[in-house]
């Protein structure tokens, strides 16, 4: 049994999130991933019918929290690409996306035996405290393009768990 | 990017046009400063991402990614008709591609075992050479502008000007 650490935490529960609001919206042909090369280990045919968004914890920057003191506020840096079927897809996802992101979303802290969650609790929030969003251009032809590559998007968010680590 | 200046305390408007006269000075050299600070994390975010030997190498994303000031507008990092001719490749490296998987090439590893060799990844560079070799695996997205916008963000959100530091 092994409990993961704060950053998997934030970027499962993110995952997590997506997954659940994408099926309560009723989309049912998207796949939720935290590694490209899964992404671009769809087989093309399957791609063609199935987009994909890819959640990613890149840097994260500790601020002390006051002059003085070792604690420390957190902020990660999250990283959603989103490979889309078709630019009308591309735009309604992470329109969906912004939207769902506004209030921010649970975090959970995870327990996981081998490669398997076995179970996870609720400990506070995170809050997106910064959105941008731009369209993923290559500065070429999109039929030039690997299928994967022609409609992407890229959400970035900043984030805090809104509580100081001692 | 805008710049939101906070005032602690009960200033009225008159208090806080004339903190400004008296601070601008300092403030307009510390955002110019903010501007080549900016450029060097770019760069070091891109020398610091890179997986393979570098020794040696050319470094034409780094050495076209420059800071540029415009008198009393501010100022910008990375000219994007520059990289465009002299580092083609910023998009793929900063978004990652796959737009070179499946393709076939001739060239050697160097340094390390120069045959494509799965048991040496990332210890060699692909130079020109006589191995047909197939690449394999996407560019990996190294965000460096995304990286360095979220740095800026919070160099922003820690300046501080006059006498509540």
């Amino acid at each position: 049994m092994s409990v993961y650490r704060i950053s998997r935490n934030i970027e499962s529960s993110i995952i997590e999130f997506i997954q659940s609001e994408l099926s309560s919206a009723g989309w049912t042909n998207i796949t939720v991933e935290k590694t490209f090369s899964r992404i671009y280990g769809i087989p093309v045919e399957t791609f063609q019918k199935q987009a994909a968004i890819c959640v990613r914890l890149e840097d994260t920057q500790h601020q002390q929290a006051e002059i003085g003191e070792t604690s420390t506020n957190r902020f990660p840096l999250v990283l959603i690409d989103i490979f889309a079927t078709s630019d009308g897809q591309r735009l309604d996802l992470k329109d969906f996306l912004v939207q769902i992101f506004k209030k921010g979303l649970p975090y959970f802290e995870y327990q996981t035996s081998g490669n398997t969650i076995t179970s996870r609790v609720q400990n506070g929030r995170i809050r997106v405290t910064k959105m941008d969003d731009v369209p993923v251009s290559f500065g070429v032809d999109k039929s030039s393009l690997e299928v994967h590559d022609r409609y992407r998007h890229l959400l970035t968010l900043e984030t805090s768990l809104g509580r100081v680590e001692g | 990017m805008p710049l939101k200046i906070k005032f602690f305390g009960s200033e009225g408007f008159k208090e806080i046009n004339e903190f400004i006269e008296k601070h601008e000075k300092s403030i307009r050299a510390s955002l110019k400063s903010l501007g080549d600070k900016t450029a060097e994390e770019m760069k070091n975010i891109i020398a610091n991402s890179k997986v393979r030997p570098q020794a040696g190498e050319p470094t034409d994303l780094e050495d076209n990614i420059n800071v540029e000031h415009f008198p009393d507008k501010g100022w910008g990092v990375g000219d994007i008709n520059q990289l465009n001719e002299k580092a083609k490749y910023w998009r793929a490296v900063n978004f990652g591609s796959k737009h070179l998987v499946g393709t076939e090439t001739h060239g050697h590893f160097e340094p390390g075992d120069p045959q494509p060799n799965p048991e040496e990844f990332r210890k060699g560079r692909l130079k020109k050479g006589f191995y047909k070799i197939r690449i394999q695996n996407e560019i990996p997205a190294m965000n460096y502008i995304q990286k360095t916008v979220n740095f800026l963000r919070r160099q922003l959100l820690n300046l501080k000007f006059g006498e509540r530091q």
